[in-house]
């Protein structure tokens, strides 16, 4: 809905204009603590601690390596037991355990090794459904704390494939979910291809990833955190496209087969209920990320859930998920 | 016993010297077009006292018995001179005679105007249409509302932006009036053009400070505008056909001297706007924008006493974009539509009274569809509105003013609809809001004495918003706690407010004054804008019981002065804000917030202050005329979820505006125009660093507004070459007489930017690359709207 509003305006834009490079000056910039904090039922807690970055810095392999946080003491307190989480970074970890971390982080796994990530996790705690987490974070003298909790999972009801009006193997997952009415919920949709590219493409485009998994994660597509606000109460139907890893070279992420699934597709669908902080974190994160670029959006504050003795990045965000399989054909 | 017997010699000697009083009425109009003029000084010579006739063109003066002589003055006509003899009570109306050669440099002295000086109005400034045409236009297309952006004071929102700011405040500050009624969005194409046919109209009346009484609801400006009444005399026409657009008017008596029409109506040319819409694929086939305005008056002289005024306007905005290779297609359409309906009515020669019922109505649509997925938004404003006004002229002291206002508002501030194939998606009830809003005032504008005048009013205003209507409560996670549904005409909230007003004006020898100001003002309708720039799209909405209304409260100080008998006009003027309950949204807030909940759950209230000094130098007279205009103000907002609750430049900051506007008139064919201005850039928040989050690069914004563009400056040029009014007509062979054309015109070039400046429109900064490759890279991009724009028109006369 507000994507077309903001690309109609774009082109409005655009088209009246005339556009050239400047150079600009920004005043002197001080770095903030970014927190990216997961917990999901039965999976690890998995926390990553980055430092932002002033806007014209180059970011390139090495500058990434050092926006990374070291030593800092990160706990997780579940109301019954706090532990203490350990850093590990990406080089020392096998490659099973550096899958776990990229499923739990929706980081892929070449990002995670190219960029050297390092991650605070531990194997003591696992997510569980409705409970509350308080994550707590010290570095260099400075303390934040955040919470968030994992709500019950609401399953759909249902989830198939149909092929898209006009095209011949290309559509989407559509899914059925009656939402409760007594409070408000608060959703977020990942989708997965399980199946493995088995096709050289119509020009041999996709014969180097031949045998390997189309999608290694859950992939949420932009757009994919919502609350019940427009359906509190009711059963209906909706559908979602198909999110993609940012940047993707791969040629079934551009025209004509971006944002779709295909006939032959193995999907599971990650359909998880999360916090009403974590949704109003994760519904500006995507605008922002949707109209990047256009005056036309109000230049807003993410609103975070991290709070201490310094403003902070980031959200700490809890999972109730439930999964479905989709067979595309 | 003492006191009873000077009481009764008071009113008894009032009355005795009452009974020696008698009073000039009547109306001044334009000789040829019937046409009445509001503004014009009528005074008595000897005493150097009298009044200046009202909106409707009626003047009053009493005095006591005697002989004297009556002039009555108007810029652009002659001046009227009569030797009255005063012994009863006399109905006058008088006919001006238009200038016979305005540019003759030696105008009488003594006719030459000093309103400025003399009149208690600060901070207003009367714009005479026929100087206006001169002025170079954007495409040829005379606009008034951007010519006032040359005034002091009054800052333009930038190109491409709806709306205008007066002294630091937003666009939703001005009051817009055509014929008494609100025009709510004065501009076509986002402001690229205003709504105002320059061939329809009379007057335009700025006020930025000093509001008199009988204005209220706004808190920054007052622009009054009239629209002609219709050349009671004879038939005429005139218009344009212009690269643009073309406009024709046509106006006459419908009973000779007794009732007349006035019908203006104006139009683009869809070919040439969607030329460059339209790229090489005809995938954009079906994308345009066009607009359309009809203005149309009639009145009708129903007696000595009474008259009746119709006028209507309608215009619309229509942009459609279809891409139809994506399955993407827009239409936006937008307009105004008022009506009003007024009567005149002389109670007395002392007592004139004005009573108009109007209707207005804005709306905005927007509809888009993209594949299956099917939006539709529609926002809109509907008022009816009853006011009268009475005019008292009890002596030639006093001129006293009265009224009441009553508006009903009827508010859709969003009303969604939205489906994805055959699935409707529940956006709620449409919300409507509905409010009763009123005014009752009073003021008197007094002459003391021979250098001091007082304008001095109080206005008081009650806005009450009232059932139906359904209320989602929120908590602070923006969860609906609870939902309270009010009743038809049930009271929600009251809100009342005390608007003292008043301006002095201090006469000082050498063509001088000073003049002070003090208004207090309440406004009940805000305007909310979501994102930087100003749009259709923004939305009207009224105080609730969350929103309050705003407050603002004005000082203003002058001194004017006049040099060369009146050739030369000056001023210096200095003012100080104080702004109350000023309303933005709340940071991260959506359109799609407003669907199902209520707008104002979307805000956020604060305050602000703005101050500055204008300069004004106008040569009125003669050949060369124009004027320079410059002003250095600041205007900052504080809000407490805004900018972590610091202090912020507001986006209507414009620390310096500068204004050079010229007109030259060659001979009688030939004249030029020129305009040159200068603006500090505006206020922008933009990036200032990056973090990474699910592995996306997502900017962290600064403070609010904590950067500037660059400066905005312009130069625009016009040639206007007169053709001759008369041709030659061949009697045989070797002779000819000289006839008049029946229809006069006129041809226009006009270039806007004259040097082609790449003037900031707004900047983003953007990124591409993958880090991973090493490419990643981050770029500012400032975009610009207008590049040297040149344009003919031709428009004539008859």
């Amino acid at each position: 809905m507000r994507k077309i509003i903001i690309i109609s305006l774009l082109v409005l834009a655009v088209v009246f204009s005339c556009r050239k490079q400047i150079d600009i000056e920004l005043p002197e910039y001080k770095e903030k603590l970014v927190v990216e904090g997961v917990i999901e039922t039965d999976q690890i807690p998995v926390i990553i601690l980055t430092k932002s970055v002033g806007y014209f810095d180059p970011i390139n392999a090495e500058t990434f390596a050092n926006l990374f946080v070291h030593d800092a003491i990160v706990k997780i307190n579940d109301g019954t037991k706090e532990v203490q989480l350990i850093e590990l970074c990406i080089s020392d970890l096998s490659s099973d355990q550096v899958d776990a971390i990229s499923q739990a982080t929706g980081i892929s796994t070449e990002e995670l090794v190219g960029l050297s990530y390092c991650v605070y996790t531990t194997p003591f705690m696992l997510g569980e459904n409705e409970t509350t987490y308080t994550l707590s974070v010290e570095h260099e003298g400075k303390k934040w704390t955040s919470t968030t909790t994992i709500p019950k999972p609401i399953p759909l009801d249902s989830a198939w494939f149909e092929v898209f009006e006009g095209e011949d193997t290309l559509g989407f997952v559509w899914a059925k979910l009656s939402d409760p009415a007594a409070e408000t919920n608060n959703y977020r949709w990942f989708a997965q291809r399980i199946n493995k590219y088995n096709e050289p493409g119509k020009n041999g485009e996709l014969e180097p990833y031949i045998g390997l998994q189309k999608d290694n994660r859950f992939i949420a597509p932009i757009g994919s955190a919502f609350d019940d606000k427009f359906f509190n109460g009711i059963s209906f139907e909706f559908n979602y496209y198909r999110g993609e890893e940012p940047n993707s070279a791969k040629p079934d992420d551009h025209e004509p087969f971006s944002g779709f699934f295909e006939v032959g597709d193995t999907v599971i669908v990650k359909f998880a209920s999360i916090d009403r902080k974590s949704y109003l974190y994760l519904t500006v994160f995507e605008d922002q990320i949707a109209t990047e670029g256009s005056p036309f959006a109000s230049p807003s504050t993410i609103p975070t859930n991290i709070e201490g003795d310094e403003p902070a990045l980031g959200a700490f965000i809890g999972y109730a998920p439930s999964f479905h399989t989709v067979i595309c054909k | 016993m003492r006191k009873n017997l000077s009481i009764l010699f008071i009113i008894i000697s009032n009355f005795v010297f009452a009974q020696n009083k008698f009073t000039i009425s009547g109306y001044v109009k334009d000789a040829s077009s019937g046409e009445v003029l509001l503004g014009a000084s009528v005074f008595v010579e000897e005493l150097m006292q009298g009044a200046t006739t009202n909106q409707y063109g009626f003047y009053s003066v009493t005095l006591p018995k005697g002989n004297y002589t009556l002039v009555v003055r108007f810029f652009g006509y002659d001046d009227y001179r009569d030797t009255i003899n005063l012994e009863k009570d006399i109905r006058l109306n008088v006919q001006l005679n238009q200038e016979s050669s305005v540019m003759e440099e030696v105008v009488v002295e003594a006719e030459r105007t000093n309103q400025n000086v003399a009149g208690t109005e600060m901070g207003t400034i009367q714009l005479e249409v026929s100087q206006v045409k001169k002025l170079p236009a954007l495409f040829g297309e005379v606009d008034i509302l951007k010519t006032i952006q040359y005034l002091p004071g009054v800052q333009s929102g930038g190109e491409g932006n709806t709306g205008f700011y007066v002294r630091g405040g937003g666009p939703d500050q001005n009051l817009i009036l055509l014929d008494e009624a609100t025009v709510y969005n004065a501009s076509h194409l986002f402001g690229f053009f205003s709504v105002f046919n320059a061939d329809a109209l009379k007057d335009v009346n700025l006020i930025k400070g000093g509001m008199p009484a009988n204005y209220g609801g706004r808190l920054s400006s007052v622009i009054d505008i009239s629209m002609k009444d219709g050349n009671s005399k004879s038939y005429h026409g005139e218009g344009g056909i212009g690269l643009i657009a073309s406009r024709l008017t046509l106006e006459g008596p419908i009973v000779k001297d007794q009732s007349s029409f006035i019908v203006s109506g104006r139009r683009t040319y869809i070919d040439v706007l969607t030329k460059p819409l339209i790229s090489d694929t005809s995938a954009f086939a079906g994308s345009s924008y066009y607009f359309y305005d009809l203005n149309a008056k009639a009145n009708y002289i129903l007696s000595d006493k009474d008259r009746l005024y119709l006028s209507g306007y309608f215009g619309r905005d229509v942009f459609t974009f279809n891409d139809n290779a994506a399955q993407f297609k827009i239409r936006i359409p937008w307009g105004n539509a008022t009506t009003s309906l007024r009567w005149n009515h002389l109670f007395s020669d002392k007592l004139f009274l004005n009573t108009t019922a109007i209707f207005s109505d804005y709306n905005f649509a927007f509809e888009a569809t993209q594949g299956q997925f099917d939006f539709k938004l529609f926002s809109g404003i509907r008022d009816w509105n009853l006011k009268t006004d009475f005019t008292y002229f009890p002596n030639v002291r006093h001129n006293i003013k009265f009224g009441a206002n009553y508006i009903f508002h009827i508010f859709t501030p969003t009303s969604v609809t939205a489906k994805s194939g055959e699935t409707e998606f529940d956006t709620g009830d449409i919300v409507i809001i509905y409010a009763n809003e009123a005014a009752i005032y009073a003021l008197d504008e007094y002459d003391v004495n021979e250098q001091l005048k007082i304008n001095a009013g109080l206005r008081v205003s009650m806005f009450q918003h009232i059932g139906p209507f359904k209320r989602f409560v929120k908590n602070n996670l923006g969860e609906t706690d609870s939902i309270i549904n009010f009743e038809k005409f049930e009271n929600i909230k009251t809100y009342f407010g005390f608007e003292p007003r008043l301006a002095i004006r201090y006469l000082l020898p050498d063509e001088s004054s000073i003049k002070a100001g003090y208004t207090h003002n309440y406004q009940y309708i805000h305007l909310s804008s979501i994102s930087s720039v100003s749009l259709p799209t923004d939305l009207w909405f009224p105080s609730t019981e969350i929103v309050k209304p705003q407050i603002g409260t004005q000082y203003s100080l002058g001194y004017f002065r006049n040099f060369f008998d009146n050739k030369y006009e000056s001023s210096v003027e200095v003012y100080y804000k104080n702004l109350d309950n000023l309303i933005e949204y709340k940071n991260a807030a959506q359109p799609e917030d407003n669907v199902n909940d209520n707008v104002d759950n979307q805000l956020t209230f604060g305050r602000g202050y703005s101050y500055g000094a204008e300069f004004f130098f106008k040569k009125r007279y003669g050949k060369f005329n124009g004027w320079i205009g410059y002003t250095w103000s600041k205007t900052e907002r504080q809000f407490d979820d805004i900018n972590l609750g610091e202090w912020f430049l507001s986006k209507y900051d414009i620390r310096h505006d500068l204004s050079v506007v010229l007109a030259y008139d060659f001979n009688e064919r030939v004249s030029v125009g020129g305009v040159f201005v200068y603006s500090t850039g505006s206020t922008l928040t933009l990036p200032v660093a990056y973090y990474i989050y699910e592995n996306r690069f997502i900017t962290e914004f600064g403070d609010r507004n904590s950067y500037r563009m660059i400066p905005y400056h312009r130069a625009d040029f016009a040639f206007t070459y007169n053709f001759p009014e008369y041709r030659r007509k061949w009697v045989n062979k070797c002779n000819f007489t000289m006839v008049e054309r029946k229809i006069k015109s006129t041809l226009v070039v006009s270039v806007y930017n004259l040097y082609n400046r790449a003037n900031p429109y707004f900047i983003y900064l953007t990124n591409s690359g993958d880090p991973l490759a090493g490419n990643f890279q981050t770029s500012a991009f400032q975009v610009s709207l207008f590049p040297i724009l040149p344009s003919v028109t031709w428009n004539f006369k008859f």
